[in-house]
């Protein structure tokens, strides 16, 4: 039977068509899925409890119909250790300063016995969270959701630490009417179509507030990093060039041409400002851009939160000032605050700005300029710290190269000397 | 002089071999010891009989590591390098396709594949039966459960091998899912066959026959208290593991059932007498062999406790996708060849001889 058709001929064909068939469908039902998306970005609230009892929470814009959980995470700006892949589709290990610092210890390091702290992942649904029984990778968030990640004790796949409780609407205020003042320059009308309000709710405050700010080196060589660490206490928000930040980190930084940080820090009495620049001597090597190039954005003095969730700015706004590339879009009402601070805050407000190398008109600008790069592009690497990615070790690879021919050699001639 | 090297030469070999694998996920660490592998099996494989079938088991894991790399990249969306985009309303593989997802999906696939090599290697090289001459004399039984088992894989695939052939003389084509069964059914047979065959074959030649006889009730006890070791050895384990504060519990646990297992082992292997008609000799290219792979482990975990980046890659932000290299230790990866130069060469090679039996049997 069958003779002369060739092996796998009808049925294969068959088979194959019926799974295209297959795979149609089921994208065009997820597509249906989807709610049609015409009016302005999409917006989900984020809130994240750390273990001291300190919350973070963002409205994190994103111009897809969904994201994941992971995804929208990412995109919020904090520091982030994720374990890829494995049947969880993407394990969250540390969020700020909380967890494990995979892959150096196991994913779920306080998670290992009677007494388990992990992140808790839950979805606000009904006027209450609801602990996911999907891992963050494989949920879809969709416009108007709000997602909790808490840090606590409880038992992995059954419950946890709670983060408190929040509508949309207070992560995600609706959006003012009227538009943010317009830079001087801009031809472009400022979308803010991605990232986070880093609103920090008021941690219970009692005391006075205490800020430190340090950093291990001031000047460093082209190319090379430097720490730059903060702790406050009794405050109630904190940005670090206007990007919400956790109370107490250190972060390795590694600007490529003379930078400001600037802590911003909210208290009950107002503002504080806390400033260190950075100076970075020439160096003899021409320092590598090539992670910060992904995104267009190399020839901008870089800043270190820099969570390159590029708005899609449309490049044809060329005459955009050469300002900071603070990454933190913010929302008009933000902008506001940024933008014009308070006459009642002590330092001028120039120093709230970190000065590029070519001199910027004065203007406190907030906007992440998003280069030639596609929004989609820059989405798609949104890091803790973007700017320290080191480039090939090329040198390094001559030299494996050379080693790895010479082994194969040996090998050729081990095989031959034996097979004569 | 034989030809090959002593059983337990080639299992240090193995397994410094299988710990390097294990400890680093550094593409290029990783290649080096693929090649030095590679030369060891390639050698092997000339004058081992068996070398044919654990090829295919070779092709097998190449295969899975061809699946790893597409699978991983569309899996995990995740990186500094963007490739390309896969349209984002694609249920679970849209969106971006990064180097790093590519990476470590290469990384991961080519330590599993190395591993499978190293396992290809050692059991190409090293008789099974000359193996499980080594083994302690209390474990003579599971000795022969082992042996049975280990027979098995390497038999399906000879048996598999052989019947396709039949078939293919035959006229038969495998055209669907249906037309397997013809495939399966001899395949079950034979291999559950072979290995019954080698089984009584083995028991045949006195394999365990050799026990002195013991009492009912000691033989009991015995078994007993190796069933006790165990679930203490189990239970000290999960305990130590789970009140990570009340740490003591579980190492008593665990101290106790190793003793109570010990102790039974030793009564048992009082009973059990062994003779040897064929020796191993362990000459001193055994001894070079060992030195080498021990060196080249010993190498690499020093340097690993000295600097814990030394061998540290994963691909994904916040780390680099750039893998870093250092001469002196890939140079170490190197001494994984050693199986591949200590034989004397070819032409040089004298007939194989054994030794004859020295004591009376």
């Amino acid at each position: 039977m069958h003779r002369g058709t060739p092996a796998w001929g009808n049925h294969g064909r068959r088979l194959g068509g019926l799974l295209l068939i297959c795979l149609l469908a089921l994208s065009a039902v997820f597509a249906g899925a989807l709610p049609a998306q015409a009016n302005g970005p999409n917006r989900a609230g984020l809130v994240v409890r750390f273990g001291n009892g300190s919350v973070w929470s963002g409205c994190i814009t994103f111009s897809e119909p969904q994201i994941t959980g992971l995804e929208l995470l990412r995109r919020s700006g904090l520091s982030l250790i994720i374990e890829e892949g494995g049947v969880y589709g993407g394990a969250v290990c540390k969020i700020g300063s909380d967890g494990c610092d995979f892959p150096y210890t196991s994913c779920f390091c306080q998670c290992e016995g009677a007494d388990c702290l992990y992140w808790a992942y839950y979805h606000w649904q009904n006027g209450a969270w609801q602990y996911s029984n999907v891992g963050a990778g494989n949920y879809w968030v969709r416009p108007g959701d709000v997602e909790g990640w808490a840090w606590g004790s409880g038992t992995y796949g059954v419950n946890g630490a709670l983060p408190p409780a929040v509508t949309f609407d207070q992560v995600c205020p609706p959006p003012a009417t009227n538009t943010p003042t317009p830079l001087p320059t801009a031809t472009w009308t400022p979308t803010p179509l991605s990232t986070s309000t880093p609103t920090r709710t008021p941690t219970p405050t009692s005391g006075p507030a205490s800020i430190e700010f340090w950093a291990d080196r001031t000047e460093i060589p082209a190319g090379q990093c430097l720490n730059l660490g903060w702790r406050v206490r009794n405050v109630q928000a904190v940005y670090l060039n206007d990007q919400g930040v956790v109370g107490e980190e250190v972060r390795q930084v590694c600007p490529t041409s003379d930078t400001t940080y600037v802590l911003r820090v909210v208290t009950l009495e107002g503002e504080e400002f806390r400033r260190i620049d950075v100076r970075v001597l020439p160096a003899t090597a021409t320092p590598s851009a090539t992670a910060t190039s992904a995104s267009g954005a190399s020839r901008l003095p870089t800043i270190p939160p820099a969570t390159a969730a590029a708005p899609a700015l449309p490049p044809t706004g060329t005459p955009t000032p050469p300002a900071l590339t603070s990454t933190a879009t913010h929302t008009p009402a933000a902008l506001a605050m940024v933008g014009s601070l308070p006459p009642t805050t002590p330092p001028p407000p120039a120093a709230a700005v970190p000065q590029p190398t070519p001199p910027a008109p004065n203007t406190p600008k907030v906007w992440a300029r998003a280069g030639e790069a596609p929004a989609p592009r820059g989405a798609a690497t949104p890091t803790a710290s973007p700017a320290e990615a080191p480039g090939p070790h090329w040198g390094e690879y001559g030299v494996f190269a050379g080693v790895a021919s010479l082994l194969a050699a040996l090998a050729a001639w081990a095989v031959r000397r034996q097979s004569a | 002089m034989r030809q090959d090297y002593h059983p337990l030469a080639w299992l240090a070999w193995a397994t410094a071999a299988a710990v390097v694998a294990l400890m680093t996920l550094n593409p290029l660490y990783l290649i080096l010891l693929g090649l030095a592998v590679l030369a060891s099996y390639r050698v092997i494989s000339l004058r081992s009989p068996t070398a044919r079938q654990w090829g295919a088991f070779l092709k097998a894991g190449l295969l899975i590591w061809a699946i790893t790399i597409p699978f991983n990249a569309v899996m995990s969306h995740y990186g500094r390098y963007v490739l390309f985009r896969l349209p984002a309303d694609w249920p679970l593989v849209g969106g971006a396709i990064t180097l790093e997802a590519v990476a470590y999906g290469f990384a991961r696939g080519l330590s599993l594949v190395l591993l499978l090599m190293i396992f290809a290697t050692f059991n190409s090289a090293v008789d099974t039966a000359r193996l499980l001459r080594r083994m302690p004399a209390f474990l003579y039984l599971a000795g022969m459960i082992t042996s049975i088992a280990l027979a098995f894989v390497p038999q399906m695939i000879s048996a598999l091998q052989e019947i396709r052939e039949a078939q293919r003389v035959r006229g038969h084509r495998f055209r669907t899912i249906r037309d397997l069964l013809p495939l399966i059914m001899p395949l079950l047979t034979t291999g559950l066959e072979r290995a019954m065959q080698l089984a009584e074959s083995m028991e045949a030649r006195g394999f365990g026959g050799s026990a002195a006889s013991i009492s009912r009730l000691l033989d009991y006890t015995l078994k007993g208290m190796t069933l006790a070791g165990l679930l203490a050895v189990l239970a000290g384990l999960f305990a130590r593991s789970y009140w990570s504060r009340q740490a003591w519990i579980g190492i008593l646990l665990t101290a106790g059932g190793l003793l109570l297992m010990a102790a039974a082992f030793w009564v048992q292997g009082r009973r059990v007498r062994r003779t040897r008609y064929r020796h191993d000799l362990w000459l001193s290219r055994d001894t070079l062999m060992v030195a080498s792979s021990a060196a080249a482990a010993a190498g690499i975990l020093i340097a690993r406790a000295l600097n814990r980046a030394a061998l540290f890659y994963y691909p994904y932000p916040p780390y680099s996708v750039w893998p870093t290299f250092d001469w002196r230790l890939g140079l170490l990866y190197a001494l994984f060849m050693a199986p591949a130069w200590l034989l004397p060469s070819a032409r040089t090679a004298q007939p194989d001889q054994y030794p004859l039996p020295r004591e009376p049997l």
